[in-house]
């Protein structure tokens, strides 16, 4: 199913956008699982325009690129166990799409908006106003045309300094509009307004 | 003779040398002794560019709700936009005056004062919360008022109308803003608002405050401490709580008592609004700087100091 209502464009704004690549070797760990339901679906873990995208705290890599991804198979708030906050942090929001494979490509192309002005789609449940402190978490269920809708991916949802995880995350960003739910808004990527726990 | 192209300009091949290539037969380029000269990289001495592309600003069209006593046109440039977002693409925007009024009228009970020359009461009715404060308790205060955040700093305005006014606001980059913050700074000072608690003589209308107890304000916040100009001069700030609950003295910045409550408290009752970038315009008043704070005609008449938003 597709969102039928109109979506905003993208605000021409400025923004800081650099270059990383697709977390392949969390792909394959995923993939290889066999306990995981979504493992055969490729797309599921392709990166879309405007998705979240998430990295590991600590990466191995020899070109100092940061490895990222959109999704995550399996829950990542389990009462109050923080195991999976201190090992991911978030990135941005994308700039452009990539698909997934486990093809190495020397240059991926794969831009993330990391500060400035963004896009992105309110997946949190409920409305989200102008100024709003932000942070993120795993989608409810996507109506973005072009995402399938049980992909476990992200977004922003309101701030909430009583939810133990959300302190844990930090305010990532602002709203700059009002939005519905599954609208688009624009968001102010900031480098965490309110320091993390 | 100078060799010039048809818009009376020396050629660029030209500008190092004006003499015979003498070494026209040397079939190979000589090597390299270090970087290149200005002749094969091209210089870009003329453009239709008539800004730099660093420290531009992003502008954000929010659409301000009308009150019933047009509050909504006392907004003017320069000022800082707080805002409630409503159902529809409307959101209710208050300036900081505004905005101290609204924290004040919700901790008074409901009983809020009337408009000045005018038999009805004000139109806040849940009252208003500081949703950027993020410590708990004290959203917990405010659990059944409307949520406030700062937006912007409103640059200038996109349409007029009598219905709702369109505002443009700054969110990011460069912004000018009204000077509450203090008469000494330089360029480099990070300023911000705090949440604190404050005695009110006026309000935001210019009429005078009936209730006198301390009230929760934001007030200006210079390199993340309380603006000195409210400490030293406690008889206009009226700060009743420059750190916390009654813990220091007015008149002191007293770091113990910031250790008292944590860096992290601290931080979480306060938010950013950027960078001096250019403060050289005409002093304000001590008196001023603080009556600004509740009355918007004295915020509108303040001098403006260029910030960058970050």
């Amino acid at each position: 199913m597709c969102v039928t209502k109109m979506n905003s464009k993208a605000l021409a704004a400025q923004k800081m956008v650099v270059n990383c690549r697709f977390d392949q070797q969390n792909y394959r760990l995923q993939q290889s699982n066999p306990n995981n339901p979504m493992a055969r679906h490729d797309e599921m873990y392709d990166i879309k325009e405007h998705e979240l995208l998430l990295c590991k705290k600590k990466q191995r890599s020899t070109d100092g690129v940061t490895r990222v991804q959109s999704a995550w198979d399996g829950p990542i708030e389990q009462g109050n166990d923080n195991s999976w906050d201190n090992e991911w942090h978030f990135f941005g929001v994308s700039d452009n799409e990539h698909r997934a494979d486990l093809k190495y490509r020397m240059d991926q192309g794969l831009a993330v908006v990391v500060g400035g002005v963004a896009k992105a789609y309110n997946e949190s449940g409920k409305a989200i106003h102008a100024g709003t402190y932000l942070t993120y978490t795993q989608s409810t269920k996507s109506q973005v045309r072009g995402i399938p809708s049980n992909k476990k991916r992200f977004t922003f949802v309101k701030y909430n300094p009583e939810n133990e995880h959300h302190r844990k995350r930090g305010v990532v960003a602002k709203a700059l509009n009002n939005s519905r739910m599954h609208g688009s808004m624009d968001v102010l990527l900031t480098p965490s307004v309110v320091s993390q726990a | 003779m100078l060799n010039l192209n048809q818009y009376g300009k020396r050629r660029r091949n030209n500008l190092t040398d004006q003499t015979p290539n003498l070494n026209a037969k040397r079939s190979n380029p000589p090597a390299s002794r270090g970087p290149p000269s200005g002749s094969n990289i091209p210089v870009r001495r003329r453009s239709n560019q008539v800004y730099q592309m660093t420290n531009n600003t992003t502008s954000i069209l929010i659409f301000a709700k009308p009150f019933s006593d047009k509050r909504e046109q006392h907004i003017v440039p320069g000022a800082l936009l707080f805002t409630c977002g409503g159902k529809n693409r409307m959101s209710t925007v208050l300036n900081l005056p505004q905005m101290n009024d609204a924290l004040a009228d919700s901790q008074n009970n409901g009983n809020l004062p009337y408009m000045a020359g005018s038999t009805q009461r004000a139109s806040v009715p849940k009252g208003a919360a500081p949703h950027n404060c993020v410590t708990p308790w004290i959203r917990s205060k405010y659990r059944d008022s409307e949520e406030y955040y700062f937006f912007g700093i409103m640059r200038n305005e996109a349409n007029s109308s009598k219905l709702q006014r369109l505002l443009n606001a700054d969110v990011y980059g460069r912004a000018k803003v009204a000077n509450i913050f203090g008469r000494n700074l330089r360029r480099g000072d990070r300023l911000g608002m705090i949440l604190l608690e404050k005695r009110r003589t006026k309000r935001a209308d210019g009429s005078a405050e009936e209730d006198r107890d301390a009230k929760w304000q934001w007030v200006p916040t210079v390199n993340g401490r309380v603006a000195k100009h409210l400490l030293d001069d406690a008889n206009h700030a009226r700060m009743v709580d420059p750190i916390s609950h009654g813990n220091v003295v007015p008149g002191s910045n007293d770091i113990d008592a910031v250790d008292a409550i944590g860096r992290r408290g601290l931080r979480e009752r306060m938010f950013g609004l950027g960078v001096v970038s250019h403060a050289v315009s005409e002093k304000p008043t001590v008196k001023h700087m603080c009556q600004a704070l509740e009355q918007t005609d004295l915020m509108n008449s303040l001098p403006q100091i260029e910030i960058l938003m970050v």
